[in-house]
């Protein structure tokens, strides 16, 4: 058997799957809208937005936040922290910041024995949750860093692994605007992020709900909605959340429709022909893994197509490099992403041409 | 499998069991094998309506098939129509697919797709439900063909077929037989036969060969070949221009020894009466006449006629000139006139027309004598370069004067070569010696410009080399001149470089200039 036939043999194969129990679905559906409604409570008018980013977290993915000064990236990450009672350290990235400032270092100490020995001071990365503020700040010696720590959750200094407490999540901010003096993140960074965010600035009601309440700009005391125990329930749970088939040739789908072929006149369709490079299988892990997020929120056990679609533009939007073209043409890389899923027959049902499906009365 | 065998397509409302997932995507997927079947037919019918309908058109109107054989067609419909059905069947969606439909259709977020994976457990089953349960709205999804152009496609190949079958057989053919229209170009070609044949030009066969071809091609020509027919007349075309053209030529060297006869009768006619014309000349000129009238169809018969009457009894007298002069002329005016009948026929073309004009027009003197000339006519010849007689036409003579026969009072005028300059003569002296003296204002009469073409002009005289010395430059100059000398001088004697040259009578008589000029010495007379 060749290794493409092995290959083929291997996916067609469903592995076996215990469904988790509907009571389960249900109560873990509620710790984490729980979750979603603590955060909803500590910033106003942000549901959905709340939703992607316990998704992210759910499916213990790293997030960059992007958006202009004061709509409360910081604050919500604050609030995570303390609503899922996990570590919280955060580091404000400047260009003059170090990776030892992250990550630690080796301190020459005397014993009270009177010998001297090296001990690791550990930085601020070892922690749950790690807010990196302002990370495009950083030079890229800072940044990269990270990389191992994002997609190891391990830091390696003087040929010594040190492991990071579990779940280790990165939320990341950065600034849109003043870009002078920024390092913009590397593409291989940008990839381990499981989303990328952007934050909105809220709109009127929103807003007179924000001065109406929030006293100096101060969110209400977060209330820890999930323990420990819960917490790791959440993630064993995601772990038998089913992907069907369909929807997996889907996601597949989507992230091929990212690599457009130019068709018979050289051209790609559409607006796919401004990107420059498509998303990685990477993302197409974080879109499987997401998706079983959206869908544990959602207390469905298996992933639908409306999952997937759901959490399509936050994993994909950082993982699209359109070219220069797009700019030039005011194309949005959320145009794209939008016009790759229209691309798709979802379902592949694969009718010929003039049969196309109706809706008629049910029996 | 139909609907009266398929259970579930024989759901029944009011059946006590209701619908099921599994039910409804099974008669979904009949319903689509079937659209496809239909489609598919419908599109292969209309591909196979003008496909054959093509080869009937084509067996009908180039072979005149008839018959059974046209109808054979017909037999390969059933197994169009079963291809068709099998290949839509086939392409029917798969039930992964169609449970995806459903699946998004009726909002069960992955649930109906994971249970054709694997078997749900009856908690999950029953929250499953029905597609009758799961529906927020009472619909479902159900293929639906627009088949409108399918339909109209195959209209179209049918009317097509129809049509082929209904057609004629080898109208076209008939359309073939029918002649061509070229009565203009053969009526024409007739009329320039007729010409050529009034003109001489073409013989009575070979004018009556031409006849019949015209006629055969008037009779054959059709649509059937109607190359055939362009290329035959292109031939007649070209063969009547050919022999227009070898008629003129003919006409051209006719007429031109029509003219120098002319010509050659009138110098003599007009030559002095007391001047007795040789009997040899007068035979050269009956000679030349009757090779001009030799090609006697290009002339008129009148023309003919009359020169054969002056030329029948051998060498014409001196009375017979002018009639002879006149019938050449004649003769000429007749060729002149035939190449303007053949121009005008299109026969040839304008440019012939010119040089035949000139070769047929006047011959002046010159000509004539190159004529007699490479004729060997030297008796006639005589009279044409006879001086003083003004040639061979009015006016003066055109005799060259020859001093060397003309003699004036006694004396006679001998030619004489000049003799070369004195610059050239320099090219006969012989360089003696070069010595360098100074020069000296006194003492020296031989100039700087002895035997030089200005050895005469005299100083201040004009003399492109004279200089004038200013009056500001004489104190130096005297001073340059009147300086006393250093040394004894080299030489005592100023000597100035003066070439000896030694001139050679040109007249080859070895006596010498003594005024070494190139001025000859007078002659007596």
């Amino acid at each position: 058997m060749s290794s493409s036939e092995a290959a083929e043999t291997s996916a067609s194969e469903t592995p076996e799957l215990q469904l988790p129990d509907p009571q389960d679905m249900e109560a873990a559906s509620a710790l984490a809208q729980g979750a979603v409604a603590e955060l909803d409570r500590q910033l106003l008018g942000r549901h959905g937005f709340h939703r992607l980013v316990l998704v992210g977290i759910l499916s213990r993915g790293h997030i960059l936040l992007e958006g202009v000064p004061g709509v409360g990236k910081t604050a919500l990450i604050k609030a995570l922290g303390e609503i899922l009672g996990l570590g919280f350290k955060r580091v404000q990235f400047t260009p003059d910041l170090m990776p030892g400032d992250i990550l630690g270092g080796h301190l020459l100490e005397e014993g009270e024995d009177g010998r001297r020995s090296m001990r690791f001071q550990e930085g601020p990365i070892f922690t749950q949750i790690l807010l990196a503020d302002e990370i495009n700040r950083a030079s890229p010696k800072t940044q990269s860093a990270l990389l191992e720590a994002m997609q190891e959750s391990s830091v390696t200094l003087l040929g010594t692994t040190r492991q990071l407490p579990e779940p280790f999540f990165v939320l990341a901010s950065q600034n849109p605007i003043e870009l002078e003096g920024t390092y913009p993140l590397p593409e291989a960074q940008l990839d381990r992020f499981l989303f990328k965010l952007n934050v909105e600035p809220p709109g009127v009601d929103v807003l007179e709900g924000i001065v109406r309440t929030r006293r100096r700009g101060k969110p209400p005391k977060p209330r820890r909605a999930l323990t420990d125990a819960d917490l790791q329930g959440l993630f064993d749970l995601m772990g038998r959340i089913a992907l069907p088939r369909a929807v997996a040739r889907y996601i597949a789908r989507l992230v091929a429709a990212t690599h457009p072929r130019p068709g018979a006149d050289g051209e790609s369709p559409g607006s796919l022909r401004y990107i420059r490079f498509g998303a990685s299988p990477r993302a197409a892990i974080a879109l499987g893994e997401a998706s079983r997020a959206q869908a544990l929120l959602a207390g469905r056990p298996t992933v639908g197509f409306e999952d997937v679609e759901a959490v399509a533009e936050a994993v994909l939007r950082h993982r699209l490099i359109l070219d220069y073209q797009a700019r030039f043409d005011g194309v949005t890389v959320e145009s794209v992403i939008a016009e790759a899923m229209a691309s798709l027959d979802v379902t592949e049902l694969g009718l010929d041409d003039g049969i196309d499906v109706v809706a008629v009365p049910a029996r | 499998m139909n609907d009266t065998q398929d259970p579930a397509l024989n759901h029944d409302p009011s059946h006590p069991e209701p619908d099921t997932f599994d039910r409804a995507m099974q008669r979904f997927r009949l319903r689509s094998g079937r659209l496809q079947a239909v489609r598919r037919l419908v599109r292969w019918s209309a591909w196979w309506a003008l496909g054959w309908g093509s080869v009937v058109l084509v067996a009908r109107a180039g072979f005149e098939a008839e018959g059974q054989i046209l109808w054979l067609g017909f037999a390969m419909l059933p197994v169009v129509w079963m291809l068709a059905a099998v290949a839509g069947w086939r392409r029917r969606p798969p039930e992964r697919a169609v449970r995806a439909l459903f699946d998004r259709w009726y909002a069960r977020g992955g649930l109906l797709m994971w249970a054709g994976e694997q078997p749900l457990d009856g908690a999950w089953d029953d929250a499953l439900g029905t597609p009758a349960a799961a529906l927020r709205s009472p619909s479902e999804p159900r293929p639906r063909w627009r088949g409108r152009r399918s339909w109209g496609l195959l209209l179209a190949a049918t009317t097509f077929l129809t049509a082929a079958f209904l057609l004629p057989t080898g109208w076209d053919l008939e359309a073939d037989e029918r002649p061509l229209e070229i009565d203009q170009q053969l009526d024409a070609l007739d009329e320039r036969i007729d010409l050529l044949d009034e003109e001489g030009i073409l013989d009575e066969e070979e004018a009556e060969g031409l006849r019949e071809d015209l006629e055969r091609v008037r009779e054959d020509a059709s649509g059937r070949d109607p190359a055939r027919a362009w290329e035959t007349l292109d031939h007649l075309d070209e063969s009547t221009a050919w022999a227009a053209q070898e008629g003129a030529e003919e006409a051209m060297q006719q007429g031109q020894q029509l003219a120098a006869a002319e010509a050659l009768a009138e110098t003599l006619e007009s030559t002095d009466a007391a001047v007795a014309l040789s009997a040899d000349a007068l035979a050269e000129l009956s000679a030349m006449s009757a090779e001009a009238a030799a090609a006697e169809k290009l002339l008129g018969d009148e023309t003919a006629r009359a020169l054969a009457e002056l030329l029948k009894n051998g060498p014409m007298n001196r009375g017979d000139l002018g009639r002879l002069q006149a019938a050449l002329g004649e003769g000429r005016q007749d060729l002149r006139e035939m190449m303007e009948r053949l121009r005008q026929a299109g026969l040839i073309d304008l440019e012939a027309l010119k040089m035949g004009e000139r070769m047929l027009g006047d011959m002046n003197d010159q000509d004539l004598q190159e004529y007699l000339d490479q004729h060997g006519m030297t008796a006639a010849l005589v009279y044409c370069e006879r001086p003083g007689q003004g040639g061979v036409s009015r006016g003066p003579g055109t005799a060259d004067l020859t001093p060397g026969e003309t003699r004036e009072d006694g004396v006679d005028f001998q030619p004489e070569v000049l003799p070369p300059s004195a610059l050239a003569n320099l090219d006969d002296s012989e360089l003696l010696g070069v010595m360098a003296v100074d020069p000296s204002a006194q003492g020296s009469t031989v100039s700087t410009q002895a035997g030089s073409a200005l050895g005469g002009a005299a100083v201040g005289g004009g003399s492109a080399h004279t200089r004038s010395l200013l009056p500001r430059h004489r104190r130096a100059v005297r001073r340059f001149f009147e300086r006393q000398p250093t040394a004894e001088p080299v030489t005592a004697e100023p000597v100035t470089e003066e070439p000896v040259t030694e001139e050679t009578d040109p007249r080859g008589s070895g006596e010498t200039n003594p005024r070494g000029s190139g001025e000859p010495e007078p002659e007596d007379p």
